[in-house]
């Protein structure tokens, strides 16, 4: 996974490229230690950059969702692609959280 | 006394391992023709606290003395009668039970050529005569320390991988037997194929199929995310809740509303199972089912044509969230009618370079398959044939595939 985070007007964008997968257990849960420690208003996780993904990654975005949800976030994914979009659509999160492609 | 000692040893392997036994109980044998020699490394050896010494005066003798319980250790002389310590040292490390043990030269025989040539025959270390006290009890410490704990590692991954073995064996287990698939396959005139291969490392695929009244009869695939243990244990907690809820078989949406919520309440937070359940009515014709986000099943109708079309399995995986309503699907399921359900694994293969076969490239391939006639046992055959040609070495996961086709002829001799 490579990720690079930016902030502006109170939203917080995470990009995650490559990969995301059960060895990036670890710094996804960094990742969202800056969803709660600041004032953010939104969160946005860019997902254009990321080829593949697998279930353990599609968890970590369901947390990331609640984890928003909890701290009175809004919350989107942005522009998933290929095998990401395909299990996003499959897994129906479109019903539960905003996708915009 | 030292052949009770033995037999303990032989029976109870891990036991050893999983004690912290001291070194000073390890067994060491000196090897040396000086009996001056011998008793002066003895004495150094009890002084430090080791009881377990035993002796031998050359090669033969000590090959003798190790046939009768094995040593821990071996202080070896090179010089001596009938066998010397080089030769000794040669046949020791020709046998698989005593290539691992540590063998300290103890030699007056200090030159370049013949410190080579102990190593070259498999010495573990080197000490120069005369004895050094206190260079001999450190050797001999740092060696035996080394071989006590690669001896508790081996015994633990030895314990680890014939418990994962068994693990993997009971995931087949749970598998439907053949003589209850051909039960079934009479029972409700139907050809059913069955492939499950767990993966090396345990995976979480689990597959069943379960007379529901004499038309009926309900089937599934689940797949839990990740790998390992802890995946394979959910599949055994996933088809002990579903026997409890056999009435509601014939119901799957309702049915995976309910698993939804048993395993968001049970599973650890973003870990989930896709699943399938479905339920076939022979007399009707038709099969209903429900999906919480599994691949895309297959479906061939004789009136559609030879190709295969793909399924809808939209669905949220289960325990991802607290509840879910799950979508009840139905299609036609008449006489000629054939089913394949599957796990990841088979789709998630590079068909090409850079490319996942995925579950288009797998209806074209299996619609591909069916253009020629023949048994289901031979077409699933083929499918898993394309699978491994695309693998390179070991299957990464579980792969399962589940093939159903209604041949409209009951054979039940009940």
């Amino acid at each position: 996974m490579r990720d690079s985070v930016t902030t502006a007007n109170g939203q917080l964008t995470i990009s995650i490229a490559d990969k995301l997968t059960f060895e990036d257990h670890n710094d996804f849960r960094e990742l969202l230690k800056l969803m709660t420690g600041y004032e953010h208003r939104s969160c946005v996780i860019d997902l254009h950059g990321l080829q593949t993904i697998d279930s353990a990654g599609l968890g970590m975005l369901m947390i990331a969702y609640e984890t928003a949800e909890k701290a009175g976030m809004s919350f989107m994914l942005s522009k998933p692609v290929g095998q990401v979009e395909r299990l996003l659509e499959i897994s129906e999160f479109d019903k539960v959280m905003r996708i915009t492609h | 006394m030292p052949v009770i000692e033995k037999e303990r040893v032989q029976l109870e392997p891990l036991y050893w391992a999983k004690q912290d036994v001291s070194i000073l109980d390890a067994r060491i044998l000196v090897v040396d023709d000086s009996p001056l020699i011998r008793e002066l490394i003895g004495a150094c050896l009890m002084t430090e606290g080791y009881s377990n010494v035993c002796y031998a005066e050359n090669g033969q003798d000590a090959l003798d003395v190790i046939k009768l319980d094995k040593p821990d250790s071996i202080i070896l002389d090179l010089e001596m009668p009938v066998m010397d310590g080089f030769e000794l040292c040669k046949k020791l490390r020709s046998n698989p039970e005593m290539e691992h043990i540590p063998i300290l030269i103890q030699s007056g025989r200090d030159t370049a050529a013949d410190i080579t040539r102990a190593f070259d025959y498999g010495a573990s270390d080197m000490v120069v005569k005369p004895i050094k006290k206190f260079e001999i009890l450190a050797r001999t410490k740092v060696h035996l320390e080394h071989r006590f704990f690669v001896e508790k590692l081996t015994d633990f991954h030895d314990r680890v991988a014939s418990e994962l073995e068994q693990a993997r064996q009971l995931q087949m287990d749970i598998c439907p037997s053949a003589v209850e698939l051909n039960d079934l396959q009479n029972r409700y005139g139907l050809n059913i194929g069955w492939h499950f291969e767990p993966s090396s490392e345990l995976g979480g695929d689990i597959g069943g199929i379960y007379p529901v009244s004499e038309t009926k009869v309900a089937f599934f695939l689940a797949d839990f995310s990740g790998h390992g243990v802890a995946a394979a244990l959910n599949t055994f907690r996933l088809q002990t809740k579903l026997i409890s809820e056999s009435s509601l078989y014939e119901q799957p949406e309702i049915l995976l509303s309910k698993l939804n919520s048993f395993l968001n309440k049970t599973l650890r937070k973003g870990s989930y199972a896709t699943m399938l359940f479905g339920c076939i009515d022979i007399r009707e014709g038709e099969l209903v089912y429900a999906s919480a986000g599994t691949q895309q099943p297959l479906l061939q109708l004789p009136e559609n044509g030879p190709d295969f079309s793909l399924c809808c399995s939209k669905g949220m995986p289960l325990g991802l969230l607290k509840s879910w309503r799950y979508e009840r699907k139905t299609v036609p399921f008449g006489r000629g009618a054939r089913f394949i359900l599957y796990s990841d694994a088979l789709v998630e293969v590079e068909c090409r370079p850079g490319e996942l076969l995925g579950d288009a490239g797998l209806k074209q391939e299996v619609s591909q398959i069916w253009k020629t006639p023949n048994a289901h046992t031979v077409q699933m055959q083929k499918i898993i044939q394309n699978f491994l040609n695309r693998l390179n070495g070991e299957t990464p996961d579980d792969l399962t595939i589940i093939y159903l086709e209604n041949t409209g002829v009951k054979n039940d001799t009940e």
